[in-house]
């Protein structure tokens, strides 16, 4: 193992500042404010999304329709509820990771396309108005999945919303073309595509997808338009068309589109497991080359989301493939296993997250291989049993995932810390509200409740009313989060340069970094994630002298790098204040 | 793998841990599957006990597989958290080959087995059967399901076997018996629907162009209660499973399972056959014959309550003591010219009132649209509707002749309309 690599004997440097506030709000290529850029859209779609949840969670409460007073009213919060928290939200939330730590972890500049970068975030703020706009014309109703043709005989917002997917699509490619070239061209000297951090061959995995993927959406939506606009007829049967084929080319992107959401928190994860338990990640390649195989495999399941639609015969192959693909995520789990095992687990929000991504995801696999098989399929199919399942998989792993990279990151992003108390109190209200929301659902959909019914049998009532209760608990838990980020920005402690003395290059210069990163041309630690050695700790205490959180500590040299080694900073609310960080609170 | 690992891998203590542990799995994996039951409806069919065997093994090893990793997890934040002032990083360990060969080849092995198993069940469930859809003394009785929105209706071909007549006997509700193979063929009217009886463990899509099919062996008989010396069936809920709109959720039927074949034919087959063969010429009976069996779909979105109906549709305007405001709505039409306009021409009067569904326009000239509403049909609907008065014991509001045949009579008619 290399020994520690920073230049010695740099001056230390204190945090860059934040840009002003008017920064974020205009056009800038730089890739860390778009990041925030990207974040703060996201947060805003994910609030108004959780509303809709809310308001059809009240709905739900009792058998008949009275809250929304129709079912065509729900149909559109559920609608909107979908598409916002897919599109606007989780979507979007990876392009804000992405942007802000991506370039930081491989020590470069910048995006390979800065302006291509802003371009692609700046198409969603109109996107997603456009989206919006649509309860103003009569919104769409057919469900995010919009099968026609019942979405060829909605109100105008249905149109609205297939442009608005449309150039969210368009934002997503061009996002993503910028990931992978970053990512294949301007890794430093001593950055082999192997030693690369795993959120960035997570990210790699995800473009890859997306490139490949999303043009299939942008051709369903092109000739749904045609179909309600142009008097074309490719989904019209009467006419000749073939409502098969909607759903074909859907889930040919919309099942990637899974992939997309949940593998950049699978590389959040690998990131956080590993620092915040101290210890390698366990089978690196194997986590990196199962990343890729989900991508791979995950282009061949599509039509298992047709299992009560697609031609019979047609069924056992995507079964087959369907149940292979719990082979690479298990390898994941057990990889992240072994990784915190033996470890010394620092129970910070970003970790309690990260190991509630582990819990509430298995959950969401194991009930994948369920429904992925045909004839049990075909009794759970479009229930709430599957609500259930994606619900697991996509926020109890995508959601969890990217709350535990906010709580990882947003020291690197503001140069504070966040409150650990309220930190905890968003997990355990999350972790337990989730589990009370989706838990009742899955017995819900095995007792006979179809999904997107705002009226269900009134035998199914306590299932629902328990959902119901769940979900507000989990609608509270946002609030937390919410209020944290504020106390965070007013209050909180400064983080200096690596609270958690982390050894990916992100960490190896201010918090927030300047403008283009780094003080110097950064040379990564050999191994990203080689806790445990002694060239790891000296490389750390280094550069915590180099980036420390305030100016004041030092008085003579020794102590200063015992105290900093010893203490990992941040580890709690309650512990961190015995480092030189803690005393600016 | 160091060498005092390996001695506290193989001491007595940890092997011990380690069995009971293994018990712990395999014992809560086994409790999974066997909660299966509290889990289901009723299982009625032969398909739900085949599809409820899968069910229990696939939880048996996804409740093993639960009980181990998240027990792993549970002992690793337990066993390796980090003491308070212990600062150093854990041990530099990479990886290591023979694990992550294990956990890549058992779970290959696991999904192989699965894979196995649910083909097999598969093949079994949609083979097709013997003596698919016999009834005694009748032969073959397809049986024809079409979805609209919101609506259920299922179309029996009957063939007479003394006459040889084909009539159509046409029914909201499915009935079936236990033991008959049913074999449903389906068509949509409109948009995507899905049929789906939990109780059965059967779902299948109708396409709107594309006839589907699906097939089932009911193995359990519905309730019937006796009220009033009339039988009242509580079948099996029909469920639509595909977003179909604004009543999506109220697009409900259900399937009345007879416990003998004689009982199918004695209580709903012969009596639906009687009524075709000798239909009564009283058009109020007519009409009320068409609304009971949901011909046009009326029923999913009206609220019609009378002694003979109890719809509770929320998307249309409510049809109870239409008769007596009939003739209020409009100046110059008179209770029978508005009911009759309302029917063959349903945009002329719209009722105030924000109503999500718009009434499909029936026509009497095209007998080949879905949209077709012979001119009797019509005529007998309207004399119905005259008799639902504001004040039940009220004289009917009107009287209506019928100057065109029905589709009672017209069992061709009636088919193609539907």
């Amino acid at each position: 193992m290399a020994t520690a690599s920073l230049p010695i004997r740099q001056e230390p440097r204190i945090s860059a500042g934040l840009p002003r506030v008017g920064e974020f709000m205009r056009w800038s290529v730089d890739h860390k404010i778009i990041g925030v850029q990207y974040m703060v859209v996201a947060l805003s779609f994910f609030f108004i999304g959780g509303i809709l949840a809310m308001l059809m969670r009240w709905e739900l409460l009792t058998p008949d329709v009275d809250f929304f007073g129709d079912g065509a009213v729900y149909n559109s919060a559920m609608t909107m509820h979908g598409t916002i928290m897919i599109f606007l939200w989780v979507i979007p939330m990876i392009g804000a990771m992405g942007n802000y730590v991506v370039p930081l972890q491989i020590g470069a500049r910048d995006m390979a396309f800065p302006w291509l970068n802003a371009f692609a975030f700046w198409i969603i703020p109109p996107a997603g108005i456009l989206m919006l706009l649509g309860w103003l014309v009569g919104p769409a109703e057919a469900g995010w999945t919009s099968y026609p043709p019942l979405s060829l005989l909605g109100h105008d917002g249905q149109l609205l919303w297939a442009v608005s997917l449309h150039l969210l699509g368009i934002s997503s490619i061009l996002g993503a073309i910028n990931f992978i070239v970053t990512i294949l061209n301007m890794r430093p000297e001593g950055m082999p595509l192997f030693r690369m951090p795993l959120l960035c061959w997570a990210v790699l995995a995800t473009a890859l997808i997306i490139v490949l993927a999303t043009p299939f959406l942008a051709g369903a939506l092109t000739l749904l338009i045609l179909d309600m606009v142009a008097g074309t007829s490719f989904f019209i049967a009467a006419q000749g068309g073939d409502v098969l084929l909607w759903q074909n080319v859907f889930w040919f992107y919309s099942h990637p589109a899974v992939y997309i959401m949940v593998l950049p928190s699978m590389g959040i994860i690998s990131e956080v497991l590993s620092v915040h338990s101290r210890k390698p990640v366990f089978g690196y390649r194997m986590i990196a080359l199962s990343s890729m195989s989900i991508a791979l495999v995950g282009f061949t399941v599509w039509a298992h989301h047709m299992f009560t639609s697609l031609t019979p015969e047609l069924r056992i192959p995507f079964m087959i493939t369907s149940m292979i693909i719990a082979v690479p995520t298990g390898i994941k789990i057990f990889s992240w296993l072994a990784t915190i095992w033996g470890g010394k687990i620092h129970f910070t929000s970003a970790m309690n997250f990260a190991l509630g991504f582990l819990s509430l995801f298995l959950i969401g696999g194991l009930t994948g291989v369920i429904v992925g098989s045909v004839p049990v399929d075909i009794h759970l199919h479009d229930t709430y049993f599957v609500v259930s399942h994606f619900h697991f998989t996509l926020y109890g792993g995508g959601v969890m995932g990217l709350f535990a990279g906010v709580y990882h990151w947003w020291p690197k992003i503001t140069g504070r810390m966040l409150n650990e108390g309220l930190g905890r109190w968003h997990f355990w209200l999350t972790f337990i509200g989730f589990l009370w929301t989706f838990l009742p659902q899955q017995i819900a959909g095995m007792m006979g409740m179809p999904r997107r019914v705002a009226t269900y049998d009134p035998s199914l009532l306590i299932y629902n009313q328990l959902s119901s209760l769940g979900a507000f608990v989990l609608g509270a838990s946002a609030l937390f989060f919410f209020y944290n980020l504020g106390w965070s920005l007013a209050r909180g402690r400064v983080a200096g340069g690596n609270p958690w003395r982390a050894l990916t290059l992100e960490w190896a210069t201010t918090s927030p970094p300047p403008p283009l990163n780094f003080y110097e041309d950064p040379v990564p630690y050999p191994n990203p994630y080689g806790y445990g050695s002694d060239a790891a700790r000296e490389y750390l205490d280094e550069q915590q002298r180099r980036f420390p959180a305030a100016l004041e500590a030092p008085t003579d040299e020794g102590s200063t790098s015992a105290s900093l080694a010893t203490q990992p900073a941040g580890t709690s609310a309650g512990s961190s204040a015995g480092t030189s960080a803690g005393q600016q609170q | 793998m160091n060498q005092p690992l390996r001695r506290l891998l193989l001491s007595p203590r940890t092997l011990f841990v380690l069995l009971l542990s293994g018990i712990g799995v395999v014992g809560g994996g086994y409790l999974a599957g066997e909660m299966t039951p509290l889990l289901f409806p009723a299982q009625a069919s032969a398909e739900a006990r085949q599809v409820d065997d899968l069910f229990r093994f696939l939880m048996i090893i996804a409740g093993a597989i639960w009980f181990l990793v998240q027990g792993l997890i549970v002992f690793a934040i337990i066993a390796y958290r980090r003491r308070p002032g212990d600062d150093a990083d854990g041990p530099s360990w990479h990886g290591n080959r023979l694990l992550e060969f294990v956990w890549t080849f058992i779970p290959s092995v696991i999904v192989f087995v699965l894979v196995v198993f649910s083909y097999q069940v598969w093949v079994d469930i949609t083979t097709p059967k013997a003596d698919e859809n016999q009834v005694l003394g009748y032969d073959v009785v397809p049986v024809f399901a079409e979805g609209q929105q919101f609506a259920w209706r299922f179309t029996y071909s009957v063939t007479l076997p003394d006459s040889g007549r084909e009539i159509k006997v046409v029914s909201p509700s499915l009935h079936t018996f236990v033991g008959q193979n049913v074999h449903l063929t389906m068509e949509t009217a409109d948009v995507i629907h899905s049929f789906w009886v939990p109780a059965f463990r059967i779902k299948q899509d109708l396409l709107p162009g594309y006839t589907t099919d699906v097939r089932f062996t009911p193995t359990l008989a519905t309730e019937v209660v006796w009220e009033n010396g009339e039988p009242v069936h509580h079948g099996y809920p029909i469920v639509c499973a595909e977003l179909c709109g604004s009543g999506h959720g109220s697009m409900r039927s259900q399937v009345i399972v007879h416990a003998t074949e004689s009982d199918f034919v004695e209580s709903f087959l012969q009596p639906e056959i009687d009524f075709i063969i000798n239909p009564p010429t009283d058009p109020v009976l007519i009409g009320q014959k068409l609304l009971a069996d949901n011909v046009y779909g009326c029923a999913s979105c009206h609220t019609l309550e009378t002694p003979h109906f109890s719809w509770d549709g929320n998307q249309a305007p409510v049809l109870n003591g239409i008769g007596t405001r009939a003739s209020l709505r409009i100046a110059g039409y008179s209770a029978k010219d508005y009911l009759l306009e309302s029917l063959g021409n349903s945009p002329a009067f719209l009722v105030p009132g924000d109503w999500p569904a718009v009434m499909t326009v029936f026509q009497a000239e095209d007998s080949t649209l879905a949209t077709y509403m012979p001119l009797g049909d019509q005529q007998a609907i309207a004399a119905y509707l005259c008799t639902v008065t504001a004040d039940p014991d009220a004289e009917p509001a009107c009287e209506i002749e019928l100057s065109a045949p029905t589709s009672l009579d017209a069992p061709e008619a009636a088919s193609e309309a539907s």
